[in-house]
């Protein structure tokens, strides 16, 4: 039997009002904003709680956003009513999102769909019982587009990005994926770099300062590029799945306490590996910078957030060096390059 | 040769905004995130379209550049025209935020 997330929307909020029971839940908190997912399969959380571990916390007072992520029978789809009044937003490999007013849709056709009220901050996905086993499909293409959007409404701005930190100085990292961004990020950590996300960090203000703040998710690897760290060696007995494509470790694991909250970036640096010859760091205009982050951050448009999004952007790189590096075939000559610029003047 | 633009007749759409990030205007289009990064020629132009007319920039600009209005016109014009292609620029009327 198949519901609807028509549906599904009816009937929660008339429960949500009396604190969905009967449901686990688990609470997440990203600076202030308490985050409460509720789900009726254990499986759920578990993949939520992959990807926000950092942000665990005790269960606590009124939640700033609830997010339901309710296991059904059948395909999901949006129905046709939903697809006819709402407006495509953007769409990325698996999903799409529609925008209908302050309520967004997404859908994962076939295996999920979800729905969120920007100004409510409550969001509940369907999702088929054949897809709970995906990772990928319950928090990166249904839970994490929603949320994110819910977020900004907070001030939490995120970037497709890594980010790390050394004495205090922080370094802000993005790019698309395969640019080098967490070949980058090992190296650095294992020259005595803080770690505070290899994929997406969160931007947000703090005392008259841009902060990042870490979103240290499973660092995700592919098979072919363990081989540059010996000590990955055990990842070779790892089996990537279609659900899970790449090599998943914990970077604390691995290094030990490397994990940083938040830093202050002193350098923007955008990767490009070339994996050819010298590494090569060179200066970058900061119009140029800027274009760059928005490709990095707005690649989940919504004309919601996107001013604010814009402006902390444009903030960032007016107070912060951005840089360009070419990463060769020394990887680690280009960290130590990158160390010497973070410690040097020029930053 | 193409009709002189009059004062009124292009308004910067208000659902684009812009940045100006050492001289070089960032423009963002809220509705569909599209992005378009402007030179220092193209940010002069841009600084300007909604308040002067397409003589008015080319004789500015052509002072500042050191070149004859006949020789700049034809680019600021053309460039006009791809902003409004882009939907960055809109009919006065139709600029409501």
């Amino acid at each position: 039997m198949s519901t609807t997330i028509e549906a599904a929307i009816s009937d929660r909020l008339i429960s949500a009002s009396e604190n969905a029971p009967g449901y686990l839940s688990a609470d997440y908190v990203v600076g202030p904003t308490r985050t409460r997912v509720f789900a009726n399969d254990k499986r759920v959380l578990r993949w939520v709680n992959e990807m926000l571990w950092s942000f665990r916390a005790d269960r606590g007072g009124q939640a700033d956003i609830s997010f339901y992520i309710l296991k059904t029978g059948g395909e999901i789809s949006l129905t046709d009513s939903v697809v006819n009044r709402s407006r495509l937003l953007y769409r990325c490999s698996m999903f799409a999102c529609r925008e209908e007013g302050s309520w967004r849709w997404l859908e994962v056709p076939g295996k999920a769909a979800a729905w969120c009220d920007l100004e409510k901050n409550t969001g509940i996905a369907l999702i088929n019982s054949g897809s709970l086993n995906s990772a990928w499909v319950v928090g990166h293409y249904i839970f994490y587009p929603l949320w994110a959007q819910m977020l900004k409404s907070s001030g939490f701005y995120h970037i497709h990005g890594a980010s790390v930190a050394l004495n205090g100085m922080g370094l802000l990292l993005p790019g698309r994926a395969g640019c080098g961004k967490t070949t980058l990020t090992i190296n650095l950590v294992r020259n005595g770099f803080k770690f505070l996300g290899d994929d997406t960090v969160l931007l947000s203000r703090k005392n008259g300062a841009i902060i990042v703040n870490g979103f240290p998710e499973e660092v995700k690897m592919r098979v072919g590029s363990i081989g540059i760290f010996p000590e990955l060696d055990f990842l070779k007995n790892a089996n990537p799945t279609h659900n899970r494509p790449k090599l998943h470790f914990n970077m604390r694991d691995v290094y030990g306490d490397c994990l940083l909250d938040t830093t202050v970036p002193q350098a923007i640096i955008l990767p490009k590996y070339t994996g050819e010859g010298r590494t090569v760091i060179r200066k970058m205009p900061r119009a140029e910078a800027l274009a760059s982050m928005l490709r990095y951050s707005l690649f989940m448009a919504d004309p919601y957030s996107n001013q604010d999004h814009f402006r902390i952007l444009g903030e960032l790189v007016n107070r912060t060096p951005c840089y360009q590096a070419d990463i060769g075939d020394d990887i680690d000559a280009g960290a130590l390059s990158i160390k010497s610029l973070l410690e040097g003047p020029a930053a | 040769m193409k009709e002189p633009i009059t004062k009124s007749e292009y308004a910067k759409n208000p659902r684009v905004v812009a940045q100006t990030v050492e001289g070089q205007a960032v423009l963002l289009n809220l509705d569909n995130g599209s992005y378009f990064v402007l030179n220092d020629t193209g940010t002069e132009i841009w600084e300007r379209v909604d308040t002067m007319t397409a003589a008015e920039i080319s004789n500015q600009l052509a002072r500042i550049y050191a070149a004859t209005e006949a020789a700049v016109a034809p680019t600021i014009e053309d460039f006009i025209d791809r902003l409004t292609k882009e939907g960055l620029l809109c009919e006065p009327d139709t600029a409501k935020p």
